[in-house]
């Protein structure tokens, strides 16, 4: 069985001062004191791609930083799952017995090491070369795609259907230290926002950021670890053209850990739900059955998603308030939910807190993992 | 069979002689069946699922009559259910003319 024994996260913004390796240190040295690991007892490490690297061998160039000569090293690329499949690999790694002290990290300096411009145009490379890129479309725009489709499928403007998303979000990071957006925000100034990619608007996008995100896996047990109690993964399609739109791969994904844990989703106390765009959110609340299908936007303004409300989900307001560093920013959902098991969530803790469920997904709808996380106390 | 890709103004459906199964992105086997492909020239009609404005244009999602959903560019005022006809056009300074939808006359 495998544990989550540390966790660390650092702030998300515009942070000018760190390279993708100093963000990667910065969040590896969090998780390791918060384990009391030191670099020379790692010997597992799972590295995250970079874009502001595009290095061959992310898990060795962090190694050498940090002193850590482990015996399975590991660079990993599913866009914005890599981060839980990292985890899931982590503990697949201490399961069989090939480790027993696995660091995974990811951080990337994706605000301010490289222009909007070349972002966008490295992140738009998960299109169909051949077919897709030469259209012309961004990222915000397969997700527009995407909005389209489902606010005409199910007759929502994106007041109601999607805007409501990312009030909540942003409710939830004005309670969280570290976060890039803290300041309220109200429907009307959703759809006030600068269009980005019609239907979605700025606030329906997340920023993109500086950060880094790590965890140390291990054998546990002790009253500060969190159990990985199930993973689940599903990878359907890669490209747009090609996804079914009523089966991204979600509920399969969630399924599998679910059924590998033991746990019923209405057991769970605690989300964090990737949340790359508001439709992204949207689509996976709704494929995961925490919303009816068209309503996550109204479950959101009914408070469904909030700290007191029946499915708390991204306390630390998600990728489209507290940031996106890339893979480190799918990695912050879930620290933030190992924070809420541990019951050191602080003014934002879910009272109870014992099982937590968190989900990402990459590219186009297109890889999905999810993991089933509960405390040392947590019901079996 | 060359298509817009290669500069031949049109799009390419492939389908399996094994399944019947029928895609867009160009494949040396069936995805689902391993099975040999057999190629067709779309008719070019269709319906759109989704569009969007981002800042170089509209870009639509169509369903093709064949039965394969393609990505192109599109006429701005299009909605999702609106009857589409494909053509193609190409940007200054672009290799190719690519997949433009405009609304079927009717
Ligand atoms: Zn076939």
């Amino acid at each position: 069985m495998a544990w989550i024994r540390g966790a660390g996260l650092t702030a998300f913004g515009r942070l000018p001062g760190r390279d993708a390796s100093g963000w990667q240190a910065t969040a590896a040295r969090l998780a390791m004191a918060d384990a009391g690991v030191r670099p020379q007892d790692v010997d597992g490490l799972i590295v995250g791609y970079a874009t502001t690297l595009d290095h061959l061998m992310p898990a060795n160039l962090l190694g050498e930083y940090l002193g850590i000569t482990p015996r399975v090293a590991l660079g990993a690329a599913v866009g914005g799952a890599t981060g839980l499949a990292m985890v899931a690999q982590a503990a697949s790694l201490v399961d069989s017995g090939a480790a027993s002290t696995v660091l995974v990290v990811a951080g990337e300096d994706r605000a301010s090491g490289q222009s909007t411009q070349v972002s966008t145009s490295t992140l738009a490379q998960v299109g169909h070369r051949r077919y897709e890129v030469p259209i012309g479309a961004t990222v915000p725009q397969y997700y527009a795609l995407l909005a389209s489709a489902y606010l005409h499928e199910h007759g929502l403007d994106p007041r109601d259907g999607l805007a409501p998303l990312a009030v909540a979000m942003r409710a939830h990071a004005a309670r969280r230290d570290g976060a890039q957006f803290r300041e309220p925000v109200t429907v009307d100034d959703v759809v006030a926002s600068r269009p980005v990619a019609a239907p979605l608007h700025l606030l329906d996008c997340c920023p993109i950021s500086d950060g880094g995100a790590a965890v140390l896996v291990g054998p546990g047990g002790s009253a500060r670890d969190v159990e990985i109690a199930g993973t689940g993964q599903a990878h359907l399609h890669q490209h747009i053209s090609e996804a079914d739109p009523h089966e991204f791969g979600a509920r399969l994904s969630a399924g599998r850990a679910l059924t590998a844990a033991g746990v019923e989703i209405d057991d769970v106390d605690v989300f964090g739900i990737y949340d790359s765009f508001t439709i992204t959110l949207a689509l996976l609340l709704e494929e995961l059955g925490l919303a009816r299908p068209g309503r996550a936007g109204a479950a959101a303004a009914d408070g469904c998603f909030d700290l007191d409300g029946p499915t708390p989900v991204n306390t630390h307001g998600g990728l489209l308030s507290y940031g996106h560093c890339g893979v480190g920013g799918g990695m912050a959902h879930l620290v933030e939910v190992v924070l809420q098991l541990r019951g050191e969530a602080g003014d934002r803790q879910v009272g109870g807190a014992a099982q937590g469920l968190v989900h990402a997904d990459g590219g186009v709808m297109s890889a999905h993992v999810t993991a089933v996380l509960r405390t040392s106390g947590g019901a079996a | 069979m060359n298509d817009w890709t290669d500069g031949e103004p049109r799009v390419v459906v492939s389908g399996c002689d094994d399944c019947g199964h029928r895609w867009y992105l160009r494949r040396e086997c069936c995805p689902r069946c391993g099975g040999p492909v057999n190629e067709r020239i779309s008719e070019g009609g269709g319906r759109v699922t989704a569009t969007t404005v981002g800042d170089r244009g509209a870009i639509a999602l169509v369903d093709l009559s064949e039965g394969v959903r393609v990505l192109g560019r599109c006429d701005p005022t299009l909605r999702p259910g609106t009857a589409v006809r494909l053509t193609f056009h190409a940007e200054a300074g672009e290799p190719v003319a690519v997949p433009y939808f405009e609304a079927e006359s009717t």
